[in-house]
């Protein structure tokens, strides 16, 4: 399963509705990821029993950004934006890093040996239970999008 | 030293790891678990070790990737893990991972703590 990773700058899709900055700091990503969560939960765009799926994805996109992206340097700042685009809710979470290549993130269905290794599965998480994840500006940029419930 | 995220128990031969913390997504919790499950492999020759994971209701991929760790450990010492009460919310990040493939996965600790002292290591 192929990753798309645009070099360009991500668009943006319909009002910014939640736009927070905040060091890479991985002990406090909690208050990042609360405040994101309880926003999308407050406006139900979601079933209560996917509450989980909502949390782990947040909780991988920003360590990813923190960690990967930003290489865990607390002067370098993480940004989390959601967009309301009508059906869907997007997603962008931007890092200062310069990105990744879709072979960094290798798929257990390619590669057998992916199974093994201890690391790479969280973008694979998140594509079970979002509708789309794409990444732009070669990866400094994460874009999640999952169509509202009715 | 005790923690607040596991605790462990031994039956007839099986290291029992039982983790209490329900959500397994802060950087030291995870670490801690590691620590904890890595801790038990060095400290015995041949491991039968059993992880209930009962209580946990999220798990990330850095965990996951640490559970992998362990398995490898396990299996090079030529012991044996099993993983067991993995909830409806944890069991769908073992399937999409294919990481089914690489554990033994059971409903109930009870389940594999019964196999693993009727068949005991030698």
């Amino acid at each position: 399963m192929s990753l798309t990773i645009h070099a360009g700058e991500a668009p943006l899709a319909g009002v910014c509705v939640f736009d927070r900055t905040m060091a890479s700091r991985l002990d406090r990503k909690e208050e990042l990821i609360n405040a994101a969560s309880e926003f999308i939960k407050t406006n139900a765009w979601i079933k209560e029993q996917d509450l989980h799926w909502l949390t782990l994805c947040f909780d991988e996109v920003v360590v990813n950004a923190m960690l990967h992206g930003n290489e865990g340097d607390p002067t370098l700042p993480v940004r989390l934006r959601i967009f309301d685009d009508g059906d869907a809710w997007v997603v962008l979470m931007d890092d200062e890093g310069t990105g990744f290549e879709a072979a960094d993130v290798p798929h257990p269905d390619d590669n057998p040996d992916a199974i093994m290794l201890e690391h790479g599965r969280g973008i694979l998480i998140m594509r079970e239970w979002l509708d789309e994840i794409v990444y732009y500006r070669n990866g400094a940029t994460a874009c999640m999008r999952r169509f509202k419930e009715s | 030293m005790p923690s607040a995220n596991y605790m462990v128990e031994e039956y007839q031969g099986v290291v029992i790891f039982r983790i209490l913390k329900d959500r397994l997504l802060e950087v030291a919790a995870i670490n801690d678990v590691a620590a904890g499950l890595t801790g038990q492999v060095n400290r015995h020759e041949r491991i039968s070790l059993v992880i209930d994971a009962q209580a946990v209701t999220h798990m990330s991929s850095a965990m996951l990737g640490k559970f992998v760790a362990v398995q490898k450990m396990v299996k090079k010492s030529k012991g044996r893990l099993a993983l067991s009460g993995l909830s409806k919310s944890i069991m769908p990040l073992f399937e999409v991972t294919k990481l089914t493939k690489v554990f033994t996965i059971a409903a109930t600790p009870d389940q594999i703590i019964k196999e693993y002292t009727r068949r005991p290591l030698k």
